[in-house]
């Protein structure tokens, strides 16, 4: 059991305020990731709730206790930090059983605690090392280690994954995931990397300028994000967003002369609208079809299993992507070329003015 | 390519021969102390060799130079042990730890600025003071302010020290249980002896070296060795051999430095200034 | 248990910092702040020793009087630390960025070698460099005359001219302070970013041209900090010139230093050195402020950059 609740967090550097009022709720057993650009704060927010950092206003509590005065160590928390910082001068065994030995664990209890610990992350015949003599992997196992023979009630993770290399991030994202089901444990991850966020997470928390943008499960934040922030911010290649004006013609909804399908909305028409569009939602012919409206290709990116289309219609610029194989524009696309292309009935949002999703988009 | 060769050559012989201006003075004072009064007085510059002016210096009955030599190094032990102590505890807190704005705004600055402030216009009040209440000649008096003297230093050094152990590091200890105090003796202490050894060389070193608060706040028993040095040049008769055999035995510790840890010694007479 | 341990640890959080911080502030206290005051007290008053008992008369601001109206020796002393700072830091600068410069571009032979013999006179006792020169400049044996003797040049009275003296002890701390500030720059030089230099190579037309317009802006930080350094430090001369010439002959080489001590130890006029200590302290005190004023525009400049 172990329901992580923050009431109206706040946080002054000065009289700059860096987290305005925030709550947010963390049920059992989840996984949960805190994700933005630098600079929202995101890092600052694990470390309230860690006591690292001063709160300036409001609580935090683990299944209705209030921990918002109490010492780090008194938490039951364990982070594992983006440096590591496992501590130079212990072994990899002395690291691992350290907080433990604070706290007057017996020492069979140690052994056996890191016994498991060592096997789960297969670092066994390491124990005598110190942190220098171990590759980069090994010393992100070891801190991963030290929060798991804890047993802790939270563990906290802050951006543990950016010191590796791409391919061994991708696999140690998965084994992390495995483990926090197997513990069982409760998990708060921060990352500024929208992919750990969406592969990772059973709910994403994300952050800008230390307000939260929204809250959701990764397919929720893609499909419906609730504001022009979070569409640019989750996606790859990032959305397209063009800005104009939307008005009705008939029974089509017309924006800026594109057609737009599948749904009707009641709403009032005008010239204030932002229109996202992501770069796989479009449908795409050599010749006009119905609703289309032609490309001009200004250049084509291949990536192996993709092809991306940068180019530009007459409501702006555009990005769209294919799949390289299997399609009728693999070849004959290029710079200068045209291609014709509609949104997918289901794959455009519109935005207002302030940048919220409008209703029933 | 010869172009190279020859601005190589030229800076050369420029910081060669500047070494050259160190070393040579220093070697011909030096050499008098193995020389006979009365070849140091005519300059002559191949003379039979000799010991006594050590033993004269060491061993005759009107020298105390021995003494002043235990004393300097009593004096130099003690008060780097102090100013270690002091410096380090108070470097791991003010650098980690969440000290209230003034009291580090109010230590450091005035650190900083006593660190430049000459020390012989506190060496006056010093002396009322310890005269005051009885102590004027005493050890302590000479450890104490030795102490406070390169506290600065030594507290600008061990900050930056400090300062170098990764933020990271002492928020795990932290989460790991510590308390402050345990973070302290657990995970900086052993990561930055390091560096207290070099601070602890530094401390000594100006310790050893000092002259005006020594001059000031000995007594003939306590006496130390720049003292003892200076002694020599203001008498009528200048006993050159003892006072070169006095100059070589009062510069081992500096040369010691020199061998052992060139790397932090610059580093620390800067601490401060860049601070 | 839980709710104890928290104010438990909480209780010893505080008390470690107030433990670790004590000594310091307490050395700091009693061993300079109060002698400050001390001195600001005497100076108000005039202290007479009679039979190793002093006895205290107020006399109000009589001895900031007497040091603005009739006081010679300490102005003169004054004037000559002024110009033993100018003076002397300009040319270690100068010798000692030049040095620097060269052996950064030339490269150097023997730099452990080098450098150990350049750290020699910044760790010996300054003491110990007084009484080399002295013996180096000595009138009848000194190094200096027998040198000048070998060219048939008369022997000059080094310490003992009043006309060249100050020249002398200038001489001195120059020799003693250039390798420091050479290290400094030579350390800050290679601390420069290489790719930089190697673009100012490709965009510049001479060596001069380079430094000039590269080199010396990047290296502004680290000439001007290690020039108020020695500046600061050079109103602390005091070790080298009680040996050498003890101010003499004369006020030729007199010291800010030099008259205090004076003063103090050999006039036992208490009262009045403490009016000189205080008018001092309150001088540097302003020129470190000054100086430090500069800080804040350097470190935003620093930052920009990086």
């Amino acid at each position: 059991m172990a329901n992580v609740t923050v009431q109206g967090f706040q946080k002054f550097y000065g009289s700059l305020e860096v987290i305005p009022p925030l709550d947010l709720e963390i049920r059992t057993g989840e996984f949960v990731v805190l994700v933005g650009p630098s600079g929202s704060g995101k890092s600052t927010l694990l470390r309230m709730i860690a006591g690292l950092e001063k709160i300036d206003a409001g609580t935090v509590s683990i299944d209705g206790e209030d921990i918002t005065g109490r010492d780090p160590g008194d938490r039951d928390m364990a982070m594992v930090f983006q440096s590591y910082a496992l501590y130079p001068h212990m072994t990899v065994a002395e690291n691992m059983t350290f907080a433990l030995r604070m706290r007057g664990t017996g020492d069979a209890v140690i052994r056996e605690r890191l016994a498991e610990a060592l096997r789960m992350l297969s670092l066994e015949g390491y124990e005598n090392r110190k942190p220098a003599q171990l590759s980069g992997g090994q010393r992100q196992r070891v801190a991963m280690g030290r929060a798991i023979v804890r047993q802790p009630r939270v563990f906290l993770f802050d951006e543990p994954l950016s010191n590796l290399d791409a391919k061994l991030r991708a696999r140690t994202r998965l084994e992390l995931r495995e483990l926090h089901d197997r513990l069982g444990a409760t998990s708060i991850f921060v990352t500024h990397d929208q992919i750990e966020a969406m592969t990772m997470a059973d709910r994403i928390v994300l952050l800008d300028r230390g307000r939260i943008q929204q809250i959701g499960s990764p397919r929720e934040i893609y499909e419906k994000p609730r504001n022009r922030f979070v569409a640019s911010f989750i996606g790859s290649p990032e959305i397209n967003l063009l800005e104009g004006g939307l008005h009705v013609d008939g029974d089509t909804m017309l924006f800026n002369g594109l057609t737009l399908p599948g749904r009707k909305m009641e709403m009032p028409t005008g010239s204030e609208y932002t229109l996202g569009i992501r770069p796989e939602a479009f449908d795409v012919a050599p010749e006009p079809l119905a609703g289309t409206v032609p490309l001009a290709i200004r250049a084509v990116e291949y990536t192996g299993s993709d092809v991306f289309v940068f180019g530009t219609i007459d409501a702006g610029p555009l990005t769209v992507k294919l799949p390289a194989e299997g399609h009728a524009l693999r070849d004959g696309i290029g710079a200068g070329a045209f291609i014709h292309v509609r949104p997918t009935a289901e794959g455009w949002h519109l935005f207002d003015r302030s940048g919220l999703r409008v209703a029933n988009t | 390519m010869t172009l190279r060769l020859g601005s190589r050559i030229l800076a050369n012989t420029v910081v060669w021969g500047y070494a050259l201006v160190i070393l040579g003075p220093t070697l011909w004072v030096l050499s008098n102390a193995f020389k006979f009064k009365i070849d140091i007085i005519t300059g002559a510059t191949i003379s039979p060799f000799t010991w006594i002016n050590f033993n004269e210096l060491l061993f005759s009955r009107q020298s105390d130079f021995l003494a002043n030599l235990l004393n300097s190094a009593v004096i130099g032990i003690a008060s780097t042990a102090i100013v270690i102590v002091v410096a380090t505890m108070a470097a791991f807190t003010l650098t980690c730890l969440d000290v209230r704005p003034w009291v580090r705004w109010a230590l450091l600055g005035w650190a900083l600025l006593f660190h430049m402030l000459p020390t012989l216009t506190f060496v006056g009040s010093w002396y009322l003071m310890f005269s005051s209440v009885g102590l004027h000649g005493t050890y302590f008096a000479v450890i104490m302010t030795h102490a406070v003297h390169n506290l600065p230093m030594a507290l600008f050094l061990m900050m930056s020290f400090v300062g170098a152990l990764p933020r990271e590091l002492i928020q795990a200890a932290r989460m790991d249980g510590c308390s402050y105090g345990q973070v302290f003796w657990r995970i900086a202490f052993p990561l930055v002896r390091g560096g207290m050894i070099a601070a602890t060389a530094l401390t000594f070193i100006f310790s050893w070296s000092d002259f005006a608060i020594s001059l000031t706040l000995t007594s003939r028993d306590t006496m130390t060795v720049p003292v003892a040095i200076a002694t020599f040049a203001q008498e009528y008769d200048i006993r050159y051999g003892e006072m070169a055999a006095g100059t070589l035995l009062s510069i081992i510790p500096a040369l010691l430095l020199i061998l052992l840890g060139q790397n932090f010694i610059v580093r620390g007479l800067l601490a401060g200034a860049v601070k | 248990m839980i709710s104890n341990g928290l104010s438990f640890k909480e209780r010893r959080n505080t008390r470690w910092i107030a433990i670790s911080l004590a000594p310091a502030a307490a050395l700091f206290i009693v061993l300079t702040a109060f002698p400050v005051v001390y001195l600001l007290v005497l100076s108000f008053f005039h202290v007479e020793w009679r039979e190793a008992a002093s006895a205290f008369s107020f006399v109000g601001l009589d001895n900031y009087h007497r040091l603005f109206s009739t006081e010679k020796v300490f102005w003169d002393g004054v004037r000559n630390t002024a110009v033993f700072a100018v003076t002397a830091v300009s040319c270690q600068m100068v010798l000692g960025f030049s040095m620097a410069l060269a052996v950064r571009t030339a490269g150097s032979y023997g730099r452990a070698v080098l450098t150990g013999i350049f750290l020699l006179p910044i760790v010996v006792p300054p003491i110990v460099i007084g009484t080399m020169w002295r013996l180096i400049m000595g009138r009848e044996f000194g190094l200096a005359n027998t040198l000048l003797g070998l060219l048939g040049l008369g022997p000059v009275d080094w310490l003992g001219d009043p006309d060249i003296a100050l020249a002398s002890v200038i001489f001195v701390d120059i020799w003693h302070w250039t390798p420091f500030v050479f290290l400094l720059m030579l350390a800050g030089l290679e601390s420069l970013d290489g790719e930089v230099i190697e673009a100012a190579r490709m965009d510049t037309r001479s060596r001069w041209q380079q430094i000039r317009h590269v080199v010396l802006p990047m290296m502004m930080p680290t000439i001007v900090v290690t020039l108020m350094f020695r500046v600061i430090l050079s109103f602390k001369v005091f070790d080298e010139v009680y040996l050498l010439t003890s101010g003499g002959p004369g006020t030729a080489t007199e010291v800010v230093n030099f008259s205090i001590y004076r003063t103090f130890f050999r006039q036992d006029q208490v009262g009045y050195g403490s009016a000189m200590s205080i008018v001092t302290l309150f001088a540097i005190s302003v020129v470190i402020f000054l100086a430090r004023g500069f800080a804040p525009r350097r470190a935003a400049r620093r930052s920009a950059v990086s």
